[in-house]
């Protein structure tokens, strides 16, 4: 397929005479592809409007200035871009007031704490749990299948394994599988890192990228990028921090472009240059959040890119497969899980009890309305699911676990 | 990317723009939006040439749809092409003709500097022999001496293609000669 650049420099060549005999021929094919293509060439060639065009040029295009006026360009439409995303974003509100805000909300929250602290004192432990026995946390581990279908079982280690030259675990440890020195891994065939419930695992990617990837989460991904395409596939939820990457292999002229990394979640498509971000689409909830710590994304839904929204940091996206909604959220909420927390921010507990659920592989279970808890802070992921339980408890939240058809269930009472 | 497309199709689209409509801000103002739907379909983008054509294709509509707007316009154009024949094949001829001007404009700029400065000022500017004259503190006979030097050059850029050259500089040549 000939582009337009090129016809028009073999016609111009062709005035100037000094085509190579290919060049000629390949003229020619063009101009005999299509009647219509030998119209306008005659056109062009008797056409005495040429220096009237020369002089539009001349006046719309100063080459002195060129460059100038293409960084100017591409301010006003990087401007537009912003502009576009302004009316979904949440009203910008004083650092002050949040400051304010959060020593309010300390206060409240100490006072609160000690209040319930003394209150369950005094009546003693409520009955938290009936039949059931403790349930230990999930711990790292991690499954990692081949493209030929061999499944490697990884070892518990908090580092988690890397992509280099083979994989191997961070910390140094080769894979215990043996046959893996056979197998030859072509560089572009797709891995899966799959995380089973109660599990979590961290994974260096050829290009640096470091992702946590949380319990009951898929990750495909190839062995080793592409010069120029980094790509990657999640179901489920994991934390990346993508390594800032730039093309070496710059078009003259041009600045040396940032190799975009692209993370394909189901419907939607995110792209970044080089930040941090939580990324949460599990298949069977509806919603794909996608959290920004630093940096700047993209999300679009895919097949739709004019659906698009960029995220600014401290804002998160919701995806509901249709738009795109954005609010201002906690950070450290949403990446908790990542540093081993479980986060309780009031009444947006539901976030951590889905969290918990996963966690222990256990069922969540509201009763009442809407699960309202006043309980704010941390707990910490490696505490069996019954001290977890019992801190809750003595901060005042109800809530109980029972047994239903074999499986673990927490009941939270709504306020 | 997009500063990429920017530097290899920002000029030829604003000239595309300008003969539709005849107002500069107007078409920067086209151009900049063509650029951001760009932006907006970026996924869609398979390669290069796809890239060029949907900036022209997004530009020409857009011009199109600013002509409607303000039929009164004095400033329509009506060239190479029938307005309304919007098919393909006649983007993929304007961006043709867009690249071509751009090359034979960057022929000039192969010219000896007073040269190309004289045939700029005459040819592309306007100006009269005698303006030009009091504008680079020169006499008319170096003015005409390089503007027959700056024929010969074209002459031999363009060789074997006398006619056309004799067409391409026959205002002039009546004009000045």
């Amino acid at each position: 397929m000939t582009v337009p650049r090129d016809i028009a420099y073999l016609i111009f060549h062709h005035f100037q005479g000094d085509l190579t005999d290919l060049e000629q021929n390949e003229l020619q094919t063009w101009l005999n592809s299509d009647p219509q293509h030998r119209v306008f060439f005659e056109q062009l060639a008797e056409n005495s409007g040429w220096e009237h065009d020369l002089a539009i040029w001349h006046r719309l295009n100063n080459t002195s200035k060129k460059s100038q006026d293409d960084q100017m360009l591409l301010t006003k439409v990087m401007e537009k871009v912003q502009a576009m995303e302004e009316p979904v974003q949440t009203r910008k509100v004083s650092a002050l007031w949040w400051y304010a805000a959060a020593a309010i909300l300390l206060c409240c929250f100490s006072i609160y704490f000690i209040v319930q602290q003394r209150q369950s004192d005094k009546k003693g432990q409520t009955l938290a749990y009936k039949n059931t026995e403790d349930i230990k946390p999930g711990k790292s581990g991690a499954r990692l299948t081949l493209a030929d279908g061999t499944v490697i079982a990884l070892k518990s280690d908090d580092q988690g394994i890397q992509m280099g030259e083979e994989i191997q675990y961070v910390n140094g440890d080769r894979l215990a599988t043996t046959d893996l020195t056979n197998t030859k891994i072509a560089d572009n065939t797709l891995l899966t890192l799959e995380v089973p419930v109660k599990n979590f695992y961290k994974i260096i990617l050829s290009d640096g990228t470091q992702v946590w990837v949380n319990s009951g989460s898929k990750l495909h991904y190839p062995l080793r990028f592409e010069k120029n395409n980094r790509v990657v596939e999640l179901e489920g939820e994991a934390y990346f921090e993508v390594a800032k990457l730039t093309s070496n292999n710059a078009v003259r002229g041009a600045k040396p472009t940032r190799i975009p990394f692209l993370v394909k979640t189901k419907g939607q498509l995110l792209e970044v240059l080089g930040t941090k971000f939580n990324v949460t689409a599990y298949p069977n909830i509806k919603t794909t959040k996608t959290t920004l710590l630093e940096g700047k994304v993209a999300v679009s839904a895919a097949g739709y890119p004019s659906k698009s929204v960029l995220l600014t940091p401290g804002k998160q996206s919701s995806f509901d497969g249709n738009a795109f909604q954005i609010k201002e959220v906690d950070v450290d909420q949403a990446i908790a899980w990542k540093d081993g927390l479980f986060y309780f921010d009031g009444e947006d507990a539901k976030e951590a009890f889905e969290q918990l659920g996963k966690w222990y592989d256990i069922d969540i279970q509201y009763i009442g309305k809407e699960p309202r808890v006043a309980f704010f802070g941390t707990i910490e992921r490696n505490k069996s699911l019954k001290s977890v339980v019992e801190i809750l408890q003595k901060s005042g939240v109800k809530l109980r676990l029972e047994r239903k058809a074999d499986r673990t269930c927490l009941m939270i009472e709504g306020e | 990317m997009l500063e990429f497309c920017i530097q290899q199709n920002r000029s030829s689209l604003l000239f595309f723009a300008y003969k539709f409509i005849r107002d500069e801000t107007v078409c920067e103002e086209i151009v900049a939006d063509s650029f951001f739907k760009l932006w907006q379909h970026r996924a869609r983008m398979t390669d290069l040439g796809h890239i060029q054509y949907f900036l022209f294709k997004t530009t020409k509509n857009a011009c199109l749809n600013h002509l409607e707007k303000e039929k009164s316009s004095p400033f329509v154009y009506h060239g190479l092409e029938g307005i309304d024949q919007q098919d393909d094949r006649n983007i993929q001829f304007d961006m043709i003709y867009a690249e071509f001007i751009q090359l034979l404009y960057a022929e000039l700029d192969k010219l000896p500097t007073q040269q190309a400065q004289i045939f700029r000022l005459s040819y592309l500017e306007g100006y009269s022999t005698e303006e030009i004259c009091t504008l680079i503190n020169t006499t008319a006979n170096n003015v005409f001496y390089a503007k027959s030097k700056v024929l010969s050059h074209l002459r031999q850029r363009f060789g074997r293609n006398d006619m056309l050259l004799a067409l391409f500089l026959a205002p002039y040549l009546f004009q000045h000669l």
